[in-house]
């Protein structure tokens, strides 16, 4: 199955460049910290230059990190019959995990 | 298979221990506990670290420590979790510990009479918050494992900068000449959908986690 993993940053409407991305999930390569209340996703560039990373940056509930990692790798272990899952849509107000509140994206 | 993340908890558990304290205030420090400190307001709260301490002639005047009724019967040398009383500054790091008078059930009361009784007050780690104590990597960017020593196997992942020329690579340290036996382990678990499902913990040093209870790799450290 193709997963693509999806994530809009609270643009109302979210309808300019880069206020969403939907990522196919076999970018994905790492997660980790970043501060007590953040933690960030590090995928194989989405343009496929072979440049820098795709960042995606959570923000979620102080000391939640490995908390939110869990929950992002279970949502990514899920076999949705359209392969779509949602990480976190800030815009939506939908998130794989209680505990986060909202994300940023970079190197787009 | 299902997708499944590999996780490795890179440091051990930080700690910080408060002698002769003379206030409520555990004042975290960047060398003594960790660099950067906690941040939240919910950091304890959300299980982030405890707080102990081993009791000193416990009692009910300003000459004891004083223990609220939730932690029952206190003799002097038992280490109490007062971990209940505690609230953390949103950034500084300084921990304030509820006295019995403001919390009855779960507050800590510091012996105000004589302050060098007040030793071993230790703050623990609990869980990872920078980028230097954990991280998760997808088990498909795994591209090699090799011997790297008499008890350590090198995992080379695909490198998380987007250099396409280079790895990054996680030390495990186990029983020696068992690489063979971690590998077996390692792809066992990956292999194995009924055994787990998103994220699997290879080794934490800072909860002191191993890959299965069996250990058979002797798994010992991460780096």
């Amino acid at each position: 199955m193709i997963k693509n993993l999806y994530f809009s940053i609270g643009s109302t409407p979210s309808d300019a460049a880069d206020d969403a991305l939907m990522i196919n999930a076999d970018l994905f390569v790492s997660m980790h910290p970043v501060t007590a209340t953040t933690s960030i996703m590090l995928f194989l560039d989405r343009a496929n230059t072979g440049g820098a990373n795709t960042q995606v940056t959570l923000t979620h509930a102080s000391a939640m990190n490995i908390d939110v990692m869990e929950d992002v790798a279970e949502a990514m272990a899920g076999e949705p019959r359209d392969g779509f899952i949602v990480i976190a849509d800030t815009t939506g107000g939908e998130f794989c995990s209680p505990h986060i509140t909202g994300c940023a994206l970079t190197q787009l | 298979m299902r997708n499944t993340n590999l996780y490795f908890g890179l440091t051990a558990a930080a700690s910080q221990t408060f002698d002769n304290e003379a206030n409520q205030v555990l004042a975290l420090t960047t060398g003594g506990f960790n660099n950067p400190l906690p941040a939240g307001e919910d950091f304890i709260t959300n299980g982030g670290l405890k707080v102990t301490v081993v009791a000193n002639d416990p009692g009910t005047g300003s000459d004891n420590q004083q223990f609220g009724s939730a932690y029952g019967t206190v003799t002097t040398g038992d280490t109490v979790d007062i971990t209940a009383a505690c609230t953390i500054h949103a950034s500084n790091g300084e921990i304030t510990m509820a006295t019995v008078a403001s919390d009855p059930i779960n507050g800590f009361t510091i012996n105000t009479d004589t302050t060098t009784d007040n030793d071993a007050i230790v703050v623990t780690q609990l869980k990872p918050y920078a980028p230097a104590h954990g991280i998760m990597y997808n088990s498909s960017k795994l591209v090699g494992t090799a011997v790297s020593g008499g008890a350590t196997t090198a995992l080379n992942f695909v490198d998380n900068a987007g250099v396409l020329a280079a790895t990054d690579t996680i030390t495990v340290t186990h029983g020696s000449g068992l690489q063979k036996t971690f590998m077996e382990e390692l792809t066992d678990v990956i292999a194995d959908d009924n055994r787990v499902s998103g994220m699997v913990v290879v080794r934490d040093d800072m909860r002191d986690i191993n890959l299965t209870a069996q250990n058979a790799s002797a798994i010992a450290s991460v780096a």
